[in-house]
């Protein structure tokens, strides 16, 4: 029976030959279709995904003194206020910003010379000395030299120590770390001023219940942004493009529906030969399987390749498309690291969304032809 | 392979113990089937791949550096657009525009009442 | 082995969705009996309702009334599952061969043997034995549109007769061989006869006793089936 099976399987295949260009064309819709919607989905999973675990890394709350045109500075000594709330086991002043160089803007951010040695962050980092700066690969700078021009508050002009290595570019393509006296002269900060405090809580379910507190501790108003506020934000971004992309799944559905319809079409025609194959001693049965092993000869392997070449698209090693054509980037755009292990729920569902319409398109007309008398089909299809 | 003699009608010639398969396109259907299983299997190979690397991941990421920075933004969005921050307020420090405008777009009603303080040159008798 | 394909009170009308007649009876209360060991000819002016009496007999087709019974069974009654199992053993040459142009004729051949049991070698060598028997072994690699009327019906034959049937109908099958290919045909015939099988055969050729061994006549006139003349 085994043997039997292989060379059933053998002639499904043989039935596809007699109409290459036909099969072949399904299977290249099957796939297209299959790709743009695994992309997507694949995509919005890994980013979130990659988003979410990379933002737990960064501070819980974020305090910045807020006036009513807008965020303020504030002074490096309010650190001490926010330590004095129990829960709070952090507070560190940032100095950072937006600004200018010749090549478009970045943000600018001073060094944390007790965090980045508390932390023990990676070997790659060292904290750069005044004059000098660490850049991401989204920031340029000429090749006869590696002086980075910066137009802030005022101009200073820094010397490209070193570069954040490739695997750290969603975090700091465009990010240049200075001095923390370079910084401040750049964006004319006075020495005691900082952009805004960040905070880390002793257990990071605590950060909502802290805002209450936090806003009364200081003497001004205050704006406070939680990791979860973070989160939120990134999302809705997302999901915005995410409607935006989604808008192409609207042309996907329409292409799912022609297939059928074209499968559907294409099983009608074949009136005539499933008459003859019933004439020849074929049952029901065995024309509904070779109609089915047909149809999965064609849509699995059409389905399986666009899944790889929709991984491909967004797990790609060097892959920066989805910066260019989603986020906005017009020149280089950030090598995408994006998180894996979410594949299987996706692949599962596309196939579902892509082969069962197909099957059932197959299935249908096969099911009442199959039923016939013989005669009947072979009539019906002269 | 077929000879080109006729047999006799009433003999019942032995066929041949290995057909030429080239009478068929079996073994092309074979191919075609091989083709497909392979690409099914290429699939569930970089499924479990996939699955594998997100129960112990041993990729070099940007996370220690998240951690070193220190800020709470992505490099996702290009630096200075809105999307890039996660709160609604621009930074307290932004010189992406000239230094000497201010901060926030002042709007257009106070510059009118800073012209209307100064009256018109031909207003004055 | 089977005894016999009989007919009981068999009429057929054309169904009421075809564009002509629609509802005149063609065959009209057939009584028959077709024995196994035996070749029944079936002849008749052209549209007396050969083709159809055979579709019936092979099962393509049901009765409008009465039934085919074919080693006791209601094999017309059954439902579609069961006729479609019992039509394995029947081999049916249509007159227009009927052959899959979009395969070679070996694969043509081998038809009938794909859905049952034994695999590519058996279906390769059964077929290519089959097609040697009707002088067209040469023709196995060849696409079925290059064929010529005459090679297009031994292949058709070749394809009814592969799976040794116990049931055979045969609707005009030599209507454009030789008398050479028609003697090796109906010596193929006998054979199947010979061997229990029922074998009936629709022609209205005149010459049909020099190249078929017919043990039964039989007449279709005016929608009723009479022992011939």
């Amino acid at each position: 029976m085994k043997h039997n099976r292989t060379a059933q399987i053998l002639w499904a295949g043989r039935e596809l030959l007699t109409h290459p260009g036909a099969t072949l064309l399904i299977a290249l819709a099957m796939g297209l279709l299959t790709t743009m919607i695994a992309t997507g989905l694949l995509l919005s999973q890994a980013l979130t995904a990659t988003t979410n675990r990379l933002l737990s890394q960064g501070p819980d709350l974020v305090v910045r003194r807020v006036t009513h045109d807008g965020g303020q500075l504030l002074s490096v000594k309010m650190a001490a206020t926010a330590m004095a709330i129990p829960g709070i086991i952090e507070a560190r002043p940032r100095i950072w910003g937006s600004v200018r160089t010749p090549q478009g803007v970045v943000t600018v951010v001073a060094a944390d010379q007790k965090a980045l040695r508390r932390l023990h962050a990676p070997a790659s980092i060292r904290a750069p000395l005044p004059g000098q700066a660490l850049v991401g690969h989204g920031v340029t700078v000429p090749e006869t030299d590696s002086r980075l021009m910066l137009q802030g508050a005022t101009m200073i002009t820094v010397r490209v120590a070193q570069r954040f290595p490739l695997e750290a570019d969603l975090v700091t393509h465009d990010l240049v770390m200075l001095h923390p006296a370079d910084a401040r002269r750049l964006l004319g900060l006075a020495p005691e001023d900082a952009c805004d405090l960040a905070l880390t809580v002793f257990h990071a379910d605590e950060a909502e219940a802290l805002r209450p507190e936090l806003a009364r501790a200081f003497p001004w108003p205050v704006h406070i942004t939680t990791r979860q506020d973070t989160r939120k934000h990134y999302a809705t971004a997302f999901g915005r493009r995410g409607g935006l992309s989604s808008m192409l799944y609207f042309p996907a559905v329409i292409a799912l529906l022609l297939l059928v319809a074209g499968v559907v079409r294409q099983q009608i025609g074949n009136r005539a030969r499933i008459g003859l194959f019933k004439a020849l001693g074929w049952t029901s049965r065995d024309i509904v399987a070779l109609q089915v092993t047909k149809a999965l000869l064609v849509g699995l392997p059409a389905i399986a390749g666009g899944l790889m070449i929709a991984y491909g698209l967004v797990y790609a090693p060097a892959q920066q498309w989805i910066g260019t054509l989603l986020l906005g980037w017009q020149k280089t755009a950030p090598l995408m690291h994006l998180d894996t292990g979410y594949a299987a729920p996706i692949f599962l569902e596309v196939t579902g969304i892509v082969l069962i319409p197909y099957l059932v398109a197959v299935l249908w007309p096969s099911l009442v032809q199959a039923a016939s008398d013989p005669q009947d089909l072979l009539n019906r299809g002269d | 392979m077929p000879t080109g003699k006729r047999s006799p009608a009433n003999d019942h010639p032995t066929a041949d113990p290995l057909p030429d398969q080239s009478l068929d396109r079996l073994v092309p259907a074979g191919w075609l089937v091989g083709a497909a299983l392979a690409v099914v299997a290429a699939s569930l190979l970089t499924l479990t791949v996939d699955a594998l690397q997100g129960i112990s991941p041993r990729r070099k990421d940007a996370a220690p550096y998240m951690r070193a920075i220190g800020l709470n933004e992505l490099a996702l969005v290009p630096a200075g657009r809105q999307a890039r921050r996660p709160d609604p307020l621009p930074t307290p420090v932004d010189w992406r525009y000239l230094p000497t405008l201010p901060k926030q777009d002042p709007g257009v009603i106070p510059l009118l009442d800073k012209e209307q303080l100064t009256p018109p040159q031909a207003a004055i008798p | 082995m089977p005894t016999e394909l009989a007919c009981r009170h068999l009429t057929y009308a054309y169904p009421a969705h075809a564009k002509s007649s629609a509802g005149t009876p063609l065959l009209r209360d057939i009584e028959a009996v077709f024995p196994g060991g035996q070749i029944v000819l079936v002849s008749g002016r052209s549209g007396a309702g050969k083709s159809t009496l055979l579709h019936l007999l092979a099962g393509l087709l049901r009765p409008s009334s009465g039934e085919i019974v074919a080693d006791g069974q209601p094999v017309s009654r059954w439902l579609t599952a069961h006729r479609d199992r019992w039509r394995r053993r029947v081999g049916v040459v249509f007159q227009q061969d009927r052959l899959v142009s979009d395969l070679t004729v070996l694969e043509n051949v081998m038809l009938p043997l794909v859905p049952r049991s034994g695999g590519l070698r058996h279906w390769r060598t059964s077929g290519l034995a089959m097609l040697a028997r009707l002088d067209a072994y040469d023709l196995a690699p060849q696409s079925v549109d290059a064929l010529s009327g005459g090679q297009r019906q031994r292949v058709a034959a070749a394809r009814a007769l592969v799976d040794t049937p116990d049931y055979v109908v045969a609707d005009e099958p030599t209507a454009h061989q030789d008398l050479d290919n028609a003697r090796r045909l109906g010596h193929l015939l006998r054979q199947t006869a010979d061997r229990g099988a029922v074998v009936v055969v629709a022609a209205h050729d005149r010459h049909v006793d020099e190249w078929l061994n017919v043990d039964q006549r039989l007449m279709l006139d005016n929608g009723y089936l009479q022992p011939a003349p």
